[in-house]
C-alpha cells in the first residue's frame, strides 16, 4: 500500500504546473464488485494532473476543471485494485477487491517486494487461512505450504507444536524458524515456562489479528535475517486499517472436540485382562518358579485374583470414558478498522477458550490489538502497533520434554492403571477410591480436574504478553528514505503447580505448592536507510541497516510444603520450602545490507549481506558474515513468449547463500562454577559447565532453484529444488562422564537437506455461479547426516534410541530388530547381530541354525529400524463456490516416516512386566501366545519377565504413512443487503478422520522426531460459526 | 531541517547501542571457573560441593546406593513394582538402565569436581594461621577421591579378595585423578591399579586431615576407618586391623548402647558416626531418598524378606535391641521395613546416611583379627554387650558368625552382599535365588552410553 501512496504523491508533485486553460467536467459513481455497495472516500485523480477528489457517502463524485488534454481517470481505494477509465461525462466504476493484490506484493525481510520481482523462495499464507485455527497460528500451516512440516506433541489445549521448514538443519541447536512480527523478531523457542507442561508461547498471538504470513525458505529470502535464519523465517504482518468506510466485523465459532483417533488407548475389557493376568502368573510359575504347567495353573488360580478389585464378578467398567471425554471450543472476535488519508487504524478484540478432552485441561486467551498509522507530513509517517494478550492454561504435568517415564498421575497412566473389575461408583453413589490396579491410583474422577481436594495435582499458568512496536519513516530526497523500528516484547508467565497433601506426588511432602514467575523482556531496535530508483529500464532498490536485540530474563521460584489443608492451594497455606531467582541475558548486534536490481522487469539480480555478533558464542568466534546472491529471469517478458496465453507468466529463479543458527543455551560457551548449591546449612559450589570458548555459529549453505509458471491466468505452478548443507553443527557431543560432563557443545559435523517442492493452484471451473479451485503442494525431502566427529556414530535421545550415522537420515531409530514371536516357544525373538540379516550363523564353515537369534533383549544388537522424518508429504485443498454456498476440504498426506510408540511400551508390548501397575491395550487381547502353534504378534506374558522383550525394538516402531482429512468447511452467505456487508454461517470440521493410515489405532501426527508421547493425543473438532461484517 | 534532525536522531540511536561490551553477558548464578576458587571460603564451599553432588540424585549415598548391597543381598527385597531401586532387588538391570548410568554419572561427576577443586588450591594464598584449615580441605578432597573410587569399584568391579586376577586388563575402573578436557576418554585400569590409587589417595589425605570432629565431613578418623575397610576388601588384613584399632582407641567415638540404639536413627552426628553426609530439607534426593524406599507408603522397595535368616533372627531375639528396628507397616505395600531411616523434622527424605560408623570398624577389626589369627571374639563381645541385654561373652567366633553379625548390625546400610561376595560366599536373593561371588550379576554393567563413545577403548563387564 505504501508504494501506491508514494506513487500517488509522486503523481501529485509531477503534476504541478501542468494546468491548461480548457476544462471539462465529469460525474460518476464508484461501487464495489464484491457487494455492489457504493465506496465512500475513493480517490479520483485525473491522470497526469493534480486534479482530483474523493467520493461522497453515496459513492458519487463530481470533477470539474479537468484539462481537456486529459484522457484518463485513475480511481483508487485502499483494499481495492486501482482502475483507469477513459474520461466521459458520466462514468460508472466498479472496483475489484485487491485480494489478488496480496499475492502480488508480499511482505519480505525488511520491507515488501513485488512477487514478480522476487528472486527468493517464499510462500504466503493469507489471513483467512491463518485465522481458521484459533489456538495458534502454527496449526494453520499444516498441509498448506510446501516444505513445512507441523509436529504434534500433546493434544492438550495451549501446548506447543514444533514445525520444520525444509527439513531439519540442526542436530542439537534449535530447528525452529525465526518468527518476525511487523518487522521485529519475537521470542518463540525460548523457555518462558517451567517445562512442567508443554506451553506454546506463540499461542499468545491471536491468529485473527494476522493479515498475512510469509514463509521465507531459501537464502535469498532469509539471509537478511542472517544469524537466525537457518531454519527459515516466518514473517507475520498484523492487520491495518484501510482508508474509507469503517469496517466492523464480528466472528464467532463454537463446537466440540474429541480424541482424533478414537480407537487408540483402549484397555482390555475385564474378561480379557483377567485372562491375560492369569496367563502371566501361570507363565511366571513355569518360567521362574520351575513349576509344571498344571501346578502353575493352580498357582495362578490362587494368586491372580489378588491383583483385582473383584476378580470373580462380571463387572466390566469402561474407564476410558471416565478419563477422556469431549472438549469444547468457543471463540469470539471483534474487529473495527478504518481510516482516512492521514490516519488509519485497526483494533481487534478476541476471546478464545478451549476445554481439553481431559477434565481440568483448559486454554483461555483474551487478546487485544491496536494498530495505528499516521502520516504526519507528506514525508513523515508514524506507526504504532500494540498487542496485549492474557493466556491462561490449566492442566497437569506432561512429557513434553520426551524424558523417560510416565507420571503416575498423568491421564494416560491413570487410564491404564484402572482395574476394569472395579466399579466406578460405590453403592452410596460416591466414586470408588480403590479402583486402581496400582494402589497409588484411586479413581480418575477423584484425581483429574481437581484443583483442590485430596487428590488434586494441577499445573496452571497465567501469561501476559505485550508486543509493542513503534516505527517512523522519513522520505528523503533522491529516492532515499529512512526507517526505524523499535520493538519491545514483554512476556510474564506465572505458573502454579499444586500437589495436594494426599495426592500421589504430594504425599511424601505433605503437599507441595510451587510458583514460578518468568519475565522475558526483549528490546529490538532496527534502522534502515532505503533507496529506490528508476533509470529507464533499470530499477534499483537498496538498503543498509543496523539492528540490535537485547534480551533479559528473570526467573523466580518459590515453593511450600506441608500444607495445612488440601482446599487452599496458595503457598501461604503451607510451610516455606525453597526459593530461588536467576537472570539470563543474550544479545545480538547486526549490520545488514541488500541490493536489488532489475532490468526492464525481465532480468533480476539481488544480493544481501549481514554481519552478526552474539553473546551466546565464544569470544573467539562471536562474529560471522552471512550473505546471499540470487537472480531471476522472467522468460514470459521476452518477446518470443509475449502474448502467449500458455505462458501468461514464466519465471526462472536461483539463489545461493548462507544462514546461521545459535545455541539455545545462553552461556554454552562459558566454563562455569555454579554457586547455587548447598550442603546442610552451608554453601556449596560445583563445576557447572565445561564451556567452549571457540563455540561459533552453525552455518548453512543454501542453494535454491525454482520455476514459476502461470498458464492461461488459471493455473499457477511452482517447482523448486533446494539443497541446504549445514556445517559446523552446534552439537552436544557426548563426552565421557569421567570428564565431569556427559556432553559438550562443539561445532562439528555436516548435515544435508535437499528436496523438491511443488505448488500448484488451479481454477478448474469458473462460471457465474460456480467456482472450483484446487491448491496442491507436494514435498519430497531428504535429511542426511554427511559428516560426524571422527566419522563415528553418535547415539542420543531417551535410552540412546536415536542414531546419527554418516549417510543415514536424521532421526533414525536405532534399536534391536524384532523378529516376532516363535510359534513354538511363545517367546519374542531378536537378532543378536542384525547386520547378518539371517537367523543362522556360521562358525568354521558350519551353519548353526538360529545361532543369530536370542530371546533376551539384553543380548540383542541394535540396527537402524526406521526414521522419524517423512520422504513425501503434502496437502491438497479443494474449494467450491456455488451461489451463496462455499465448501472446502483439505487433505494431507505423508509417507516414509515412522513413529516410536512410547505409550505402547507401557500399554501394549509389556509382556507381563507391568502386572500390578498397568492393564494392557485391547489390541493384545487374543493376540498373545498361549500354546504351541499360535501365530501371534505378542509373546506369552510372564510376570517379572526375565527376557525383557517389552523393551524398545523395531516392534515399538510403527509406520505413520497416512492420508488424512484435515479440514472440511461448509459455508453459506446469507443474502442480506441492507446494513450488513457480509453475513456467513459455517460448519467446520478439523481432523475429522483418517482416510488411510498404515498403523491402526495410532494417531500418526507426532512430534517432528517421530516420538509418540504419553500425553493426551490430538483432537478432532466440529465447529459452528458465523462471520458478520457491518 | 526537521528531516535532518530526525535522521540525526536515528543515527544517534544506532550509535547508542554500539557500545563494545554489549555482547558480553554473564550468568547470575555462576562464575567463570578461573574466578570461582580464590579464597579459603571458596575452597570450603567446593568441598561442600562434593557432598552436595552426592546427596541429591539417584544412586547417591542418600538414595538408592544406601541400600544397594542390601537389595542385591538376601535380607531385603522390593515389594512394589515401582521399578526405582527394585531392579537391584530383582536382578533385572541391563546396561541400558538408569541405575548403572546414574551411579556412574554422579560418582564420576563428583570425582571431576574433586580434581577441579584440587587444581585450584595452589592459587589460594593462605595465611600461616590458616594453614591447618587449608590442609584439612585438601585432605578432605583426597579422601573423597579415595572413597569415590572405592565405591565405584565396589559397584563395577569385583573385590580384589574375590577377583580371579587383580592384574587382568579392564578388571578395575577408569581412574579420575586430574582435570580432563572434554575429549578425554580413557580405558579401565586393572583392579590392582584401582586399589593402589585408592590407597595412595588415603596416604596423601590422612596427614592433611584434621583430627577434630567435623560433622558432615571426613576427618582423620573417618579417613582411617574408610581405609581399614578398603584394606579388608584388598586382603590387607593386618593393615586393616591396625587402622581399625587406631579408630577404636580414639575416645571421641563410642558405640551406641542398649539405651540409645533405637533413638540414634532420627538424630544427627551421633556417637558412632565417623562420617555421615548432611542431608537437609532443602538438599535431599526427594522420592529417591533412602527413607522413601523403606516405607510402605513410599516406593516400598526395601522390606525385610519374610522368613529370611535375618528377620527370623531378629524376631526370635527380643533381647537384641536391633530387633526393635522393624516397622510392620500396612498401606500400599504392606510389609516389614527397616526403621533406620525415619526422617527428621517430619520429612522422610531427610536422613543422614552413615557412610562409616564405629560398629562397622569393630566388625572390620574382628574380621581382620580372625584372618590374621588375632582375638576376633573380643570385638564381637564388646559390640554385642551394647546390643543384647544379658549377653554373655563367647570365646571364639567364626567368619560366618562375623558376617552374620554384620548383617544384624548393618542391615539397610549397604553392606550385606559386598561382605559375602568378597569372602567368596554366595547369597540367596529373594527373586533369583543363589548368586555366587563370581556370578556376573554381582557387579553392575558399565553404562552403554559411556561405552558407545568408543567401544574399542572402554570394555564392558563380562556377560552384559
Amino acid at each position: 500500500m505504501k508504494r501506491k501512496l508514494m506513487l500517488l504523491l509522486a503523481c501529485l508533485f509531477v503534476g504541478i504546473g501542468l494546468v491548461t486553460a480548457q476544462t471539462q467536467k465529469v460525474t460518476g459513481v464508484v461501487t464495489s464488485e464484491e457487494d455492489g455497495l457504493p465506496i465512500v472516500g475513493a480517490s479520483i485523480l485525473v491522470k497526469g494532473t493534480t486534479v482530483g477528489t474523493i467520493t461522497d457517502v453515496d459513492g458519487h463524485f463530481t470533477l470539474s476543471n479537468i484539462p481537456s488534454s486529459a484522457k484518463t481517470l485513475q480511481i483508487s481505494y485502499i483494499g481495492m485494485q486501482s482502475q483507469e477509465v477513459a474520461i466521459r461525462s458520466t462514468v460508472k466504476v466498479v472496483l475489484k477487491s485487491d485480494a489478488q493484490m496480496i499475492d502480488e506484493v508480499m511482505v519480505v525481510a525488511y520491507g515488501t517486494a513485488k512477487k514478480t520481482s522476487f528472486t527468493g523462495s517464499a510462500s504466503v499464507v493469507k489471513s483467512t487461512e491463518v485465522s481458521s485455527q484459533k489456538e495458534s497460528l502454527v496449526k494453520s500451516l499444516q498441509g498448506k505450504v510446501a516444505g513445512i512440516r507441523v509436529g504434534g506433541s500433546t493434544g492438550d489445549p495451549g501446548s506447543d507444536q514444533r514445525i520444520t521448514i525444509r527439513g531439519i538443519s540442526s542436530i542439537s541447536a534449535s530447528s525452529q524458524p525465526l518468527y518476525v512480527i511487523d518487522g521485529v523478531a519475537i521470542v518463540n523457542n525460548d523457555v518462558s515456562s517451567s517445562g512442567l507442561k508443554s506451553q506454546s508461547i506463540l499461542s499468545s498471538i491471536n491468529p485473527d489479528d494476522i493479515e498475512s504470513l510469509t514463509v521465507l525458505k531459501d537464502a535469498a529470502a532469509a539471509s537478511l535475517y542472517g544469524s537466525r535464519a537457518a531454519n527459515g523465517v516466518i514473517i507475520i504482518t498484523t492487520k491495518s486499517g484501510k482508508q474509507g468506510k469503517s469496517k466492523v466485523s464480528y466472528n464467532m465459532e463454537t463446537g466440540w472436540t474429541e480424541m482424533a483417533v478414537g480407537g487408540q488407548y483402549t484397555p482390555m475389557n475385564a474378561t480379557d485382562l483377567k485372562e491375560y493376568y492369569w496367563n502371566a502368573i501361570k507363565n511366571y510359575g513355569v518360567v521362574k518358579g520351575g513349576m509344571s504347567e498344571s501346578d502353575a495353573a493352580q498357582y495362578s488360580d490362587e494368586n491372580t485374583p489378588s491383583f483385582f478389585w473383584n476378580y470373580d464378578s462380571d463387572i466390566n467398567t469402561n474407564w476410558k470414558k471416565e478419563v477422556y471425554g469431549k472438549g469444547f471450543i468457543t471463540d469470539h472476535q471483534l474487529a473495527i478498522s478504518g481510516g482516512d488519508e492521514k490516519t488509519k487504524f485497526y483494533t481487534g478484540l478476541g476471546y478464545s477458550k478451549t476445554k481439553g478432552l481431559v477434565k481440568g485441561s483448559e486454554f483461555e486467551r483474551y487478546s487485544g490489538r491496536v494498530n495505528v498509522d499516521h502520516k504526519a507530513y507528506s514525508w513523515l509517517r508514524f506507526g504504532a502497533r500494540q498487542m496485549l494478550s492474557f493466556t491462561n492454561t490449566k492442566g497437569f504435568r506432561d512429557q513434553g520434554d520426551q524424558a523417560q517415564g510416565i507420571g503416575t498421575s498423568s491421564p494416560l497412566s491413570i487410564l491404564f492403571s484402572m482395574d476394569p473389575t472395579a466399579v466406578n461408583k460405590l453403592e452410596d453413589g460416591s466414586y470408588n477410591p480403590d479402583a486402581g490396579l496400582n494402589s497409588k491410583v484411586s479413581n480418575p474422577n477423584l484425581m483429574l480436574g481437581q484443583s483442590t481436594g485430596e487428590n488434586a495435582e494441577t499445573v496452571s499458568s497465567d501469561m501476559i504478553r505485550s508486543i509493542s512496536n513503534l516505527e517512523a519513516e522519513i522520505t528523503l530526497p533522491y529516492g532515499f528514505s529512512a526507517k526505524t523500528i523499535l520493538g519491545y516484547d514483554y512476556i510474564n508467565n506465572k505458573e502454579l503447580e499444586y500437589w495436594a497433601p494426599g495426592s500421589v506426588d504430594g504425599e511424601s511432602l505433605g503437599g507441595l505448592g510451587y510458583r514460578t514467575d518468568y519475565t522475558n523482556k526483549t528490546l529490538t531496535s532496527s534502522s534502515t536507510l532505503n533507496y529506490s530508483g528508476n533509470f529507464g529500464v533499470h530499477n534499483l532498490t537498496a538498503l543498509v541497516g543496523y539492528e540490535v536485540e537485547d534480551r533479559n530474563r528473570l526467573f523466580t521460584n518459590m515453593s511450600a510444603k506441608s500444607y495445612s489443608t488440601d482446599k487452599l492451594p496458595e503457598l501461604s497455606n503451607g510451610q516455606p520450602y525453597e526459593v530461588g531467582s536467576s537472570t539470563y541475558g543474550a544479545s545480538i548486534m547486526s549490520y545488514l545490507g541488500n541490493i536489488n536490481y532489475d532490468f526492464d522487469n525481465k532480468y533480476y539480480a539481488s544480493a544481501s549481506f549481514r554481519r552478526d555478533g552474539s553473546s551466546r558464542l565464544g569470544k573467539n568466534n562471536r562474529w560471522a558474515n552471512f550473505w546471499s546472491i540470487s537472480g531471476a529471469w522472467r522468460i514470459s517478458a521476452e518477446s518470443f513468449l509475449a502474448n502467449n496465453p500458455l505462458f501468461s507468466d514464466l519465471k526462472l529463479r536461483a539463489s545461493y547463500g548462507t544462514n546461521g543458527n545459535l545455541p539455545t543455551e545462553y552461556y554454552a560457551n562459558l566454563a562455569l562454577y555454579s554457586f547455587s548449591g548447598g550442603y546442610g546449612d552451608e554453601s556449596a559450589i560445583y563445576w557447572g559447565s565445561a564451556g567452549n570458548p571457540n563455540l561459533g555459529w552453525e552455518k548453512s549453505n543454501n542453494f535454491n532453484i525454482g520455476l514459476d509458471w502461470n498458464l492461461y491466468d488459471r493455473i499457477n505452478l511452482s517447482v523448486e529444488y533446494y539443497n541446504k548443507i549445514t556445517t559446523d553443527l552446534l552439537f552436544e557431543v557426548p563426552t565421557s562422564i569421567v570428564t565431569g560432563f556427559s556432553t559438550n557443545w562443539q561445532n562439528l559435523g555436516k548435515l544435508k537437506n535437499d528436496g523438491i517442492e511443488l505448488t500448484l493452484s488451479t481454477t478448474n471451473v469458473k462460471m457465474k455461479d460456480f467456482v472450483w479451485t484446487t491448491d496442491l503442494n507436494l514435498t519430497r525431502q531428504n535429511i542426511k547426516i554427511k559428516e560426524l566427529p571422527s566419522g563415528s556414530d553418535v547415539m542420543y535421545g531417551d535410552g540412546n534410541m536415536y542414531l546419527l550415522r554418516e549417510g543415514e537420515s536424521m532421526h533414525s531409530f536405532y534399536l534391536p530388530k524384532w523378529l516376532g514371536v516363535n510359534s513354538q516357544t511363545g517367546l519374542g525373538e531378536f537378532y543378536i547381530d542384525p547386520s547378518l540379516k539371517s537367523r543362522d550363523t556360521e562358525v568354521n564353515g558350519e551353519t548353526i541354525v538360529d545361532g543369530n537369534v536370542t530371546n533376551y533383549y539384553s543380548k540383542a544388537g541394535k540396527t537402524v529400524v526406521g526414521k522419524g522424518v517423512p520422504d513425501w508429504m503434502g496437502g491438497i485443498t479443494n474449494t467450491f463456490k456455488y451461489k451463496n454456498f462455499d465448501l472446502s476440504f483439505m487433505i494431507s498426506f505423508q509417507t516414509g516416516a515412522s513413529l516410536f510408540d512410547y505409550p505402547g511400551y507401557f500399554m501394549t508390548y509389556s509382556d507381563g512386566i507391568r502386572l500390578g501397575s498397568f492393564s494392557v491395550s485391547k489390541e493384545v487381547a487374543g493376540n498373545y501366545w498361549k500354546q504351541a502353534g499360535d501365530v501371534v504378534d505378542n509373546p506369552k506374558p510372564i510376570y517379572s519377565n526375565p527376557y525383557r522383550s517389552d523393551r524398545w525394538s523395531s516392534r515399538t516402531i510403527k509406520s505413520t504413512d497416512n492420508i488424512r482429512m484435515r479440514n472440511i468447511t461448509l459455508g453459506y452467505k446469507v443474502p442480506v443487503k441492507k446494513y450488513v456487508n457480509n453475513l456467513r454461517l459455517f460448519f467446520k470440521a478439523t481432523n475429522p478422520f483418517l482416510i488411510y493410515c498404515a498403523t491402526d489405532n495410532i494417531d500418526p501426527d507426532v512430534d517432528i522426531n517421530g516420538y509418540r508421547q504419553v500425553d493426551t493425543p490430538q483432537t478432532k473438532s466440529f465447529m459452528f460459526g458465523l462471520n458478520f461484517e457491518l | 531541517m526537521k528531516k535532518i534532525y530526525l535522521t540525526g536522531t536515528l543515527l544517534a540511536s544506532v550509535l547508542f547501542f554500539s557500545c563494545s561490551d554489549f555482547l558480553d553477558k554473564t550468568p547470575s548464578t555462576s562464575l567463570p571457573v578461573e574466578e570461582a576458587i580464590t579464597s579459603l571460603t571458596d575452597l570450603r564451599n567446593a568441598v561442600n560441593g562434593i557432598g552436595y553432588l552426592l546427596s541429591q540424585d539417584r544412586m547417591t549415598y542418600s538414595a538408592d546406593y544406601a541400600i544397594y548391597a542390601d537389595l542385591k543381598g538376601e535380607d531385603f527385597k522390593a515389594l512394589s513394582v515401582n521399578n526405582q531401586a527394585g531392579p537391584l532387588s530383582r536382578y533385572t538391570i541391563t546396561k541400558n538402565d538408569d541405575i548403572p548410568y546414574d551411579a556412574y554419572y554422579y560418582f564420576y561427576k563428583a570425582l571431576a569436581n574433586v580434581n577441579k577443586a584440587l587444581s585450584a588450591v595452589d592459587n589460594i594464598t593462605v595465611a600461616t594461621d590458616k594453614e591447618a584449615e587449608f590442609n584439612d580441605y585438601k585432605g578432605q578432597l583426597y579422601a573423597w577421591r579415595a572413597l569415590l573410587h572405592f565405591d565405584l569399584a565396589r559397584m563395577f568391579c569385583n573385590a580384589p579378595t574375590a577377583a580371579s586376577d587383580v592384574d587382568a586388563e579392564n578388571s578395575g575402573i577408569v581412574l579420575s585423578t586430574e582435570v580432563y578436557d572434554p575429549d578425554h576418554f580413557a580405558a579401565r585400569s586393572t583392579l590392582k591399579e584401582t586399589y593402589t590409587q585408592i590407597l595412595n589417595d588415603f596416604e596423601t589425605a590422612l596427614p592433611l586431615l584434621s583430627k577434630d570432629i567435623n560433622n558432615g565431613h571426613i576427618n582423620y578418623w573417618a579417613g582411617l576407618a574408610l581405609r581399614a575397610r578398603v584394606y579388608l576388601y584388598n586382603g590387607n588384613d593386618a593393615l586393616a586391623l591396625a587402622d581399625a584399632n587406631a579408630v577404636i582407641a580414639n575416645t571421641n567415638y563410642s558405640l551406641y548402647t542398649l539405651d540409645n540404639y533405637t533413638k540414634v536413627w532420627s538424630q544427627t552426628y551421633t556417637s558412632e558416626s565417623l562420617f555421615e553426609l548432611t542431608i537437609s530439607t532443602t538438599y535431599n534426593a526427594q522420592r529417591n531418598s533412602v527413607g522413601y524406599y523403606c516405607m510402605s507408603e513410599g516406593y516400598g522397595e526395601c522390606a525385610f524378606v519374610e522368613g529370611g535368616e535375618l528377620l527370623t533372627y531378629l524376631e526370635n531375639h527380643p533381647k537384641d535391641v536391633r530387633s526393635e528396628l522393624i516397622n510392620d507397616e500396612e498401606g500400599t505395600n504392606p510389609g516389614k521395613y527397616p526403621a533406620k531411616y525415619p526422617g527428621r523434622d517430619g520429612n522422610v527424605y531427610v536422613n543422614n546416611p552413615k557412610i562409616i560408623r564405629l560398629s562397622d570398624v569393630y566388625l572390620i577389626a574382628a574380621e581382620a583379627a580372625l584372618k590374621t589369627g588375632g582375638d576376633a571374639a573380643s570385638y564381637i563381645n564388646t559390640l554385642r554387650k551394647n546390643r543384647i541385654a544379658d549377653y554373655s561373652d563367647v570365646n571364639t567366633v567364626s567368619l560366618d558368625d562375623i558376617l552374620f553379625e554384620r548383617r544384624i548390625e548393618l542391615y539397610a546400610e549397604n553392606s550385606m552382599a559386598f561382605d559375602y561376595w568378597r569372602n567368596k560366599k554366595s547369597i540367596t536373593n529373594a527373586f533369583v535365588g543363589e548368586v555366587a561371588y563370581n556370578d556376573y550379576r554381582t557387579i553392575l554393567p558399565i553404562p552403554q552410553q559411556e561405552i558407545d563413545i568408543d567401544p574399542t577403548v572402554l570394555i564392558q563387564n563380562p556377560e552384559y
